[in-house]
């Protein structure tokens, strides 16, 4: 079921002035949402408000059901809102981790824009813009459809949510990943390098903040807490998998639309 | 009735039988043409913008087009093709000229490194002098140019080493040429990348001793390095777009490129055993398709040229007729390590709310 914001707008809380309608914060995302659908769950369990409303991608996988909203219904709800509200979209987000978290038999390497002395003369160096241009052409006939939708949806501001950067920790990435690894054989090629799958991150950030841009759509980047100094995912915010951030991250994520879009009243007294 | 030696020769060798009298269709040119190539014969291709279209025929047509710098598997087929992998056998771009061919060549076996050798267009695009077109936005950095033309020089001698027939369009005489140390550009400074410099730059219109001797030495480079390397040569029928030749008319300096590549590629084949001269720009500049096979701009070629020339190629060459490159398109090929990846990844995400923190 969706996350949402009732006990905050019961009482009130996260109206920009008083005595207009609250501004109503809705997010959607597909698997990324569930760090935040679970922190919201953390704060009601401690009887703690939420910013807004998050919902999942419902999808029927197998005879089974994950998520709660489907996209169409999602777009229906953003219809209604007003210029001052804003739709948060986790929409995707792990193409960077289907290029670079399992080391490719045919092993290879990018450069960066500004990169020098990679010297990994023994790996395939594969242009940056090629793979710009593969990331370019598949974020614009996925997630940029939907992005697109979304804006053309509502008034209300749009903002996307980049998805937490790589875990650094390859032990960690081998230990926890999926079950599937083993059984496609996947496991024995290895995980690649922390530096590849931060780059191919880094990458994929860039070419959507140019698709938000073209669209209209702002841009949130990760929370500056949840990260190394390198830019990689603080090990306290993995969850147990190879790819995805766990509830404290969610929590970081509501603390930064509270601070970006409530006033000071409006946001949890609670360090979580 | 007196004897003479044009009364033996076949219905080709008169131009009212072969060319006038004769359905512009049916128009056949080839004169001697004697190599065979089989479903198995590796064939590679180089030169000028007409040298795509043999390749995408060769590609479609169920031979071996030989391709040694495909770009990297993890790449979706339609971006290596937009990131010009597999336009020709290795990633060189145009090589309009000889001296660009033999160039290359030496260039690949390290014989010869230009003195200039990146051109930087922005803080983080650079280009490569010898293929500015090549990466479409260019490289990010001198470093990454540098490792994808090493990777590239790999390529192309494993190219040449293990290839079974190389089709050579010959497209220019005309280059542009470094004072420091003679590389010839394929396109001139300053077009694509670089600035232009007259101090710098000479412009070079190959006489045809100098293609000849440059299509002989690569003739022979390739021999010692696969000596059952067997070449096709053939001419663009492709005109300049423009001259540099002073004074020169753009038709007349066409012409004078054109005859100067057909001589030499009949110099070659008369001496090589190996070398083999196919006649595209015949079939394409011919009086007797009155000009049908040029586009609008009386320079690019139509779909029916290509095919004309095609269909004859294949016919020589196979003995079968060519496939329409249209109608032998199949999906693109998806990597089996991304398609695992994706399945991976998308477990993933789906299981990510069994609640695993």
């Amino acid at each position: 079921m969706s996350m949402n914001a009732e006990m905050e707008r019961e009482a009130g809380e996260g109206s920009p002035t008083a005595g207009t309608r609250p501004r109503q914060i809705v997010l959607f995302g597909d698997s990324h949402s569930h760090a935040v659908q679970s922190a919201i769950q953390k704060r009601i369990g401690k009887g703690q408000a939420a910013p807004l409303t998050a919902y999942r991608l419902l999808k029927e996988k197998n005879g089974s059901h994950i998520g709660d909203t489907t996209f169409e219904d999602f777009l229906k709800l953003i219809r209604k809102l007003e210029a001052d509200d804003v739709v948060l979209s986790m929409i995707g987000g792990n193409q960077h981790a289907v290029y670079s978290t399992i080391q490719h038999p045919q092993v290879f390497d990018l450069f960066e824009p500004g990169e020098v002395g990679l010297a990994s003369q023994s790996r395939e160096i594969i242009p940056y813009r090629a793979i710009e241009a593969a990331f370019a052409t598949g974020l614009r006939r996925g997630d940029g459809k939907s992005l697109e939708a979304i804006r053309a949806a509502t008034v209300a501001r749009v903002v996307h949510v980049i998805p937490p950067p790589p875990k650094r920790d390859n032990a960690f990435v081998e230990q926890h990943h999926e079950s599937l690894f083993a059984v496609e054989g996947l496991a024995a090629r290895g995980v690649s390098s922390p530096e590849l799958r931060l780059k191919f991150w880094k990458l994929q950030t860039q070419v959507l903040e140019t698709l938000c841009a073209e669209f209209g759509i702002e841009v949130m980047m990760p929370p500056p807490p949840a990260l190394e100094h390198r830019g990689f995912l603080r090990p306290e915010y993995y969850a147990r998998d190879a790819t995805h951030a766990n509830w404290r991250y969610g929590e970081r994520v509501l603390r930064e639309v509270e601070s970006r879009f409530l006033p000071p009243d409006g946001r949890a007294k609670s360090d979580g | 009735m007196s004897e003479h030696p044009y009364k033996s020769l076949p219905e080709k060798a008169f131009w009212r039988r072969s060319v006038a009298a004769v359905p512009a269709r049916a128009v056949d040119p080839v004169g001697v043409f004697e190599l065979r190539i089989d479903v198995d014969s590796k064939v590679a291709t180089a030169g000028s913008c007409f040298a795509q279209h043999i390749a995408r025929y060769l590609r479609k047509s169920g031979y071996c087009y030989y391709v040694t710098e495909s770009g990297h598997p993890i790449l979706p087929a339609r971006v290596r093709e937009s990131q010009n992998y597999g336009l020709f056998s290795a990633r060189y771009g145009n090589i309009y000229t000889a001296r660009q061919l033999w160039q290359l060549f030496e260039r690949a076996y390290g014989r010869f490194v230009p003195s200039e050798d990146v051109w930087q267009k922005g803080a983080d695009i650079f280009v490569d002098p010898f293929r500015p077109t090549t990466q479409p936005g260019g490289y990010v950095s001198r470093e990454e140019l540098i490792a994808d033309r090493e990777h590239h020089f790999a390529a192309v001698r494993t190219m040449f080493e293990t290839l079974d027939v190389f089709v050579f369009t010959l497209g220019l005489t005309e280059c542009w040429r470094s004072g420091d140390d003679g590389a010839v550009f394929p396109v001139c400074p300053g077009v694509e990348g670089g600035v232009f410099d007259p101090a710098r730059y000479k412009f070079y219109n190959q006489p045809v001793e100098d293609v000849i001797a440059d299509l002989t030495a690569f003739r022979n480079g390739l021999e010692a390095v696969n000596p059952n390397a067997q070449i096709i040569f053939t001419v663009s029928p492709v005109p300049l777009v423009a001259t540099a030749e002073p004074g020169a008319h753009a038709l007349s300096a066409t012409t004078y490129s054109k005859s100067v590549l057909r001589v030499a590629a009949e110099a070659l084949r008369q001496k090589f055993a190996n070398v083999h001269y196919f006649p595209s720009y015949e079939i394409i500049a011919g009086a007797f398709n009155r000009g049908a096979y040029y586009a609008p701009d009386l320079r690019n070629v139509v779909e029916d040229g290509v095919a004309h020339v095609m269909r004859l190629f294949m016919a020589h060459a196979t003995g079968e007729a060519a496939s329409s490159p249209e109608k032998q398109e199949g999906p693109p090929e998806e990597d089996e390590h991304l398609t695992m990846a994706s399945r991976l990844v998308e477990v993933e995400c789906d299981e990510i709310a069994l609640d695993r923190d």
